[in-house]
């Protein structure tokens, strides 16, 4: 009896351990010969069809690792800080610019001169060519359409400290994504000094400070705040889905703030010419095509590519991108953050 | 003159004087990214300004204040919630301990960030209770709110532990039902004590759950410390500002469970000992009503969501959909389940092996020191892991799954060995010395007289941890290694981006899956306090 006993306890184990084994073994034995690892912070949506393409392409096997929106705990940036000695990382293929300057100045990233770069705007290329820009979104008011009528609209950021709309509004905590490089940019427009008196009102004026664009969105999608500060692709996610809700440029006169995709090559990164191959891709017109024509409406930049037709095309202020310098913005994010914690930005109030 | 002389204690053996010492590196293996953790926010040459920034003036202590708020509230609901629904389980009837404990842990494996988005769906302005919050002048986005629905997340560790005392000690006892003693004057004489003391060790537990939650509170814009930290290591780049305010929060935390694991198990000691029998049943219609009151219960905290998650997914073959496109993270999740949860089992035997071996010698292990890891963010301990995976020999094997998994087994030894520990440390130590006595084998004694009867403890153990593998994210999402994300990781980072049914059939996908684990769980649970009690008369 015990005999049984100890050969069906073996004959698990056995089992078991050759079900590891021979799932390593096949994982393996597919493995194409080649591989590029790319750190991507677009949605896991958008970008997954897009590098599985790529692999069906090349036959380069493409092992990526995707941010998640909701926490920001994955700081891929600090992944990549933490390995910058001996990087995993081929391509890193960012959803905004000041994080990827950012790398650029602590010396990350590679020189890489794509061929496809010469289609894109000097505005949204780095003097080094450690970086390029592509496929941006837009910061938009969102408003909910049952709430706000059309000639109520707000116009601008201003309107989100008026009185009149006291517990009404929403952003993204800023400190982090494409909302803490908004900031960046008032910073660099406005001065310190504003930019501290507004986040002041801001508190003051109890707008709601949410995890994320898209809980933004939510918000005012579900009626809890009448409209909000987010990007176009999550904009765009709730109007297909048939939400209340519409968008307007903030200060449109004065032009709208872009903030394109960059992709870079890490420095030292173990396959290099894999990742070149990726970015090479990544700035084809094919892929600016696809995100535009895709759930999150990305407006392509390649100048050969302006006959692309997005959901945006006929918002006020959307053919005039706002000038900034991505340099300095990078470099002040330190002191944009200290101004947002003085403001309390980072605590209920 | 014929009492029986106890058996000498013999020396330890040599497999035996082995696994003493391997259970001493494991417990010092399991503490290593922890320690890192600890280092990278002293070790750097700013480590004590980090400090000084968060602890030297009020900062951390604001968060630390706000965050200990919101958990006690949220405490103080849960074990509420779960004394009224374990009294009415209890007296309406034992059976049905099992289904009540079972159903109330189900919200657990639903990710805080989808219980979250359902309860904003159901209580938001526009929601089918948004309504009724606002005519009381509240909003979904509010604390009370948060509180219900962290209350309502983790409440099922206050049933689970609440449910295990009922039974073994609100059976009346024969003085009582000889003598007529009024059950209300025994417990106040007997069961005051011991209630509160176990009450208190089950509201410590759940707070140190709900204070690590930090997606809830965020979801619904109540600060806590978790973005701090957030800010720090993603806005600032700053590790070690983030360790420097996560790492004294999670000494509160070790206190809170040193204190919880000394309450409960002064309480265990003196209702262990008690002679119990059952207690008469209710009449017909006071078990009616204790019925109903337990249904509406469950329905509220575990229907609701579910209803609205179905109602969202649309159809099973939504469900089906969603598992195929998520085939990938399926298997990477099984497979990390079937490495890890094993491992844990069989680390934590030898751990719990020497607890209790030392409990009974009163010798000196620092094996109680990994409970250390259970008590701390799991983000703390995957900044750790990543600090290791930059040294060898980690390093060799950071672009594999095996840092994840060792995070894996480092996070849930210490729940395995508290576990293996509470149903071993009354095992009789004789049985094994008279084996030895006879002249068999360690490996013949460990085969025929330890595994038959601790089966289905290992078995459960290992059981516990895949489902808390399987449903694990924090550390996942840090040490995940290129291509090879989980289950956890894609819901996740599909959540505010995929259309709202693709979400809603994944959870539910991954609830029909996490399931019939449960449910396999607390069937061997049955079977391991059935076993128990088969000995100990």
């Amino acid at each position: 009896m015990y005999g049984d006993r100890l050969r069906v306890i073996v004959a698990m184990i056995v089992g078991i351990s050759a079900v590891i084994v021979a799932t390593g073994c096949s994982d393996k034995g597919e493995q194409p010969r080649k591989t590029v690892v790319v750190y991507t912070c677009l949605d896991q949506i958008y970008a997954e069809p897009i590098l599985e393409e790529f692999r069906r392409r090349t036959n380069i096997e493409v092992r990526a690792v995707y941010d998640a929106e909701a926490a920001k705990t994955t700081g891929l940036v600090n992944r990549l800080i933490a390995r910058r000695d001996e990087p995993d990382c081929d391509v890193f293929w960012n959803n905004e610019i000041i994080q990827t300057e950012r790398l650029a100045q602590m010396g990350l990233l590679a020189r890489y001169v794509s061929p496809q770069a010469k289609r894109f705007p000097a505005q949204f290329r780095d003097e080094q060519d450690r970086w390029t820009g592509f496929a941006a979104r837009m910061r938009v008011i969102i408003y909910n359409t049952q709430m706000i009528s059309p000639h109520k609209v707000p116009k601008g950021m201003g309107d989100f400290t008026l009185p009149k709309w006291r517990s009404q509004a929403a952003i993204a905590r800023p400190f982090f994504g494409t909302t803490l490089t908004h900031m960046a940019v008032l910073h660099q427009k406005w001065g310190p000094n504003r930019l501290s008196d507004y986040l002041a009102d801001l508190r003051a004026n109890d707008v709601a400070l949410c995890l994320g664009n898209a809980t933004v969105r939510d918000m005012v999608a579900a009626g809890e705040r009448a409209f909000g500060l987010t990007d176009t692709d999550d904009a765009h996610a709730a109007m297909l889905d048939g939400k209340p809700v519409d968008v307007v440029v903030p200060d449109a006169d004065e032009g709208s703030v872009l903030i394109p995709n960059t992709v870079a090559l890490i420095a030292n990164c173990p396959h290099p010419q894999a990742g070149k191959k990726l970015i090479d891709y990544l700035l084809s017109p094919e892929v600016e095509r696809r995100l535009a024509r895709g759930r999150s409406a990305q407006i392509p930049l390649a100048t050969d590519l302006a006959d692309v037709k997005t959901p945006w095309d006929k918002l006020a202020g959307r053919n005039k991108a706002m000038n900034f310098d991505v340099h300095q913005a990078a470099a002040a994010i330190p002191e944009v953050v200290a101004l947002l914690i003085k403001a309390r930005m980072d605590r209920d109030r | 003159m014929f009492a029986a002389k106890s058996p000498p204690l013999a020396l330890p053996s040599a497999p035996a004087r082995t696994l003493n010492i391997l259970a001493e590196l494991l417990v010092l293996l399991c503490l290593l990214p922890l320690v890192a953790a600890a280092i990278e926010s002293v070790g750097l040459s700013s480590g004590q300004s980090k400090y000084a920034h968060w602890w030297g003036t009020l900062r951390g202590w604001e968060a630390l204040w706000k965050t200990m708020q919101l958990a006690s509230l949220a405490t103080l609901v849960a074990i509420g919630l779960a004394w009224v629904l374990v009294t009415l389980t209890v007296h309406c009837s034992r059976r049905w301990a099992f289904p009540v404990a079972l159903l109330s842990c189900l919200p657990m494996p639903i990710p805080s960030s989808t219980l979250a988005t359902t309860w904003i769906v159901l209580a938001g302005r526009q929601g089918p209770l948004g309504k009724v919050l606002a005519g009381v002048g509240l909003s979904v986005y509010s604390i009370p709110a948060a509180t219900m629905i962290l209350a309502m997340r983790y409440f099922g560790i206050a049933v689970g532990i609440l449910m295990v005392y009922h039974l073994r000690s609100l059976a009346c006892l024969p003085a009582e039902r000889v003598f007529r003693i009024s059950r209300f004057t025994t417990a106040l004489r007997l069961r005051l004590q011991p209630a509160v003391r176990i009450t208190a060790a089950a509201g410590l537990i759940v707070m140190l759950f709900c204070m690590n939650d930090h997606i809830i509170p965020g979801m619904l814009l109540i600060t806590t410390y978790g973005p701090q930290i957030m800010i720090q290591y993603s806005a600032l780049l700053d590790p070690a500002g983030a360790a420097a305010l996560a790492v004294p929060i999670a000494g509160v935390g070790m206190g809170m469970v040193i204190l919880a694991l000394l309450l409960g198990r002064r309480c265990w000691s003196q209702t262990e000992k008690t002679h119990v029998e059952q207690n008469p049943p209710g009449s017909p219609a006071q078990r009616a009503i204790a019925a109903a009151l337990i249904a509406i219960i469950l329905v509220v905290v575990l229907g609701a969501p579910v209803v609205v998650l179905a109602q969202r997914a649309g159809s099973f073959s939504a469900m089906g959909q969603a598992v195929y496109q998520a085939r990938r993270q399926a298997w990477q999740t099984l497979y990390c389940v079937a490495i890890a949860s094993p491992i844990c089992s069989v680390f934590a035997a030898v751990l719990a092996g020497r607890w209790v071996r030392c409990r009974q010698t009163g010798a000196f292990t620092a094996v109680p020191l990994v409970l250390l890891n259970l008590t701390i963010p799991a983000t703390l301990l995957g900044i750790g892991g990543i600090e290791l995976s930059q040294h060898w020999p980690l390093r060799m094997i950071r672009s594999s799954s095996w840092p994840l998994i060792l995070a894996y087994v480092a996070r849930f030894i210490p729940l395995a060995t508290l576990f293996f520990f509470v149903i071993w440390r009354n095992d009789s130590a004789v049985r094994n010395p008279a084996a030895k006595v006879h002249g068999i084998t360690p490996w013949r004694t460990m085969f025929y007289l330890t595994w038959p009867r601790r089966r289905a403890s290992v078995l459960a153990v290992t059981v516990l941890c895949g489902l808390l593998i399987a449903t694990e994210l924090e550390m996942s999402i840090l040490l995940a290694a290129p291509g090879e994300a989980t289950l956890g990781i894609r819901l996740y980072t599909l959540i505010h981006t995929a259309p709202d049914s693709v979400v809603s059939a994944l959870t539910l996908a991954i609830l029909a899956l996490v399931g019939p684990g449960i449910v396999l769980f607390m069937f061997l649970l049955a079977r391991v306090q059935t076993q128990r009690g088969v000995r100990t008369q």
